[in-house]
């Protein structure tokens, strides 16, 4: 797999900058994003990085785990899936400025007739 | 700018004048994301990010909705998401806009914007849309 220019990205948890496979939440800032790993340690507010660590991470690192994750199994997905009902309810107060970054814009408008 | 798609306002006004019945929106909702290139407008849909992963064509699905509010001042009502979370996206650089569709055979376009923050992803990558992080007032 050739793997394009990823620009690198600030994990709040570890204080690593590298190019490592993120979970990113908008309206925070883009140059600041948690590894999934870090992000399933301190209890990803949607449960998708506790998944994915799980199922596919195990040594890997990187490139590895990134090619893991793209090349997820079904079983993998189903799990995905099938954890929403639960994951459905955390909002930008219950993001912890230690794990995701500072929330650094409004919610976005979509403004009406 | 962001607003309603000018084909889902003339909906909302012809039905509420008692002109047409109302179309109601089919579901589930997608949401599409574009690129600082080729974003949408009031009349146009423009182009969407290449698909790829669990970002499928024609935009990801559900996105659910929290209950509308009632508000005053310069809008009535209001209305946010539900959390939506989109794991293995592709890669794609300066994310800068969102059309939202019904998932008519040809989807109608409802709401579109230019979101406050835009960002790039990495293949493989986790994007999360936070409850009430898009929202809708009119």
């Amino acid at each position: 797999m050739t793997t394009p220019a990823i620009t690198p990205r600030f994990c709040p948890v570890c204080a690593q900058v590298d190019d490592h496979p993120r979970h990113d939440f908008w309206l925070t800032d883009p140059r600041v994003a948690p590894h999934m790993d870090c992000c399933a340690s301190q209890v990803c507010p949607d449960g998708s990085c506790t998944i994915l660590v799980a199922e596919l991470k195990g040594s890997k690192t990187g490139d590895e785990f990134r090619k893991a994750i793209v090349g997820m199994s079904t079983a993998v997905q189903k799990k995905l899936n099938d954890r929403d009902a639960d994951t459905k309810h955390f909002t930008l107060a219950d993001l912890r400025p230690e794990v995701h970054g500072a929330i650094i814009a409004a919610p976005t408008e979509l403004r009406g007739v | 700018m962001s607003a309603f798609a000018q084909v889902s306002a003339t909906n909302v006004l012809a039905g509420i004048t008692g002109q047409a019945a109302f179309v109601a929106s089919v579901g589930p909702i997608k949401i599409k994301l574009f690129p600082s290139g080729t974003p949408p407008t009031e009349a146009a849909a423009g182009t969407e990010i290449t698909a790829g992963g669990n970002y499928p064509a024609g935009g990801f699905s559900p996105v659910t909705w929290n209950a509308p509010t009632a508000v005053t001042g310069t809008f009535s009502g209001r209305i946010g998401n539900a959390v939506v979370t989109i794991t293995n996206m592709p890669a794609a650089a300066s994310i800068s806009h969102v059309d939202l569709v019904d998932s008519t055979a040809t989807p109608r376009r409802l709401l579109w914007g230019a979101l406050t923050t835009a960002r790039s992803t990495a293949a493989g990558d986790t994007l999360s849309f936070p409850s009430d992080s898009i929202v809708a007032q009119v």
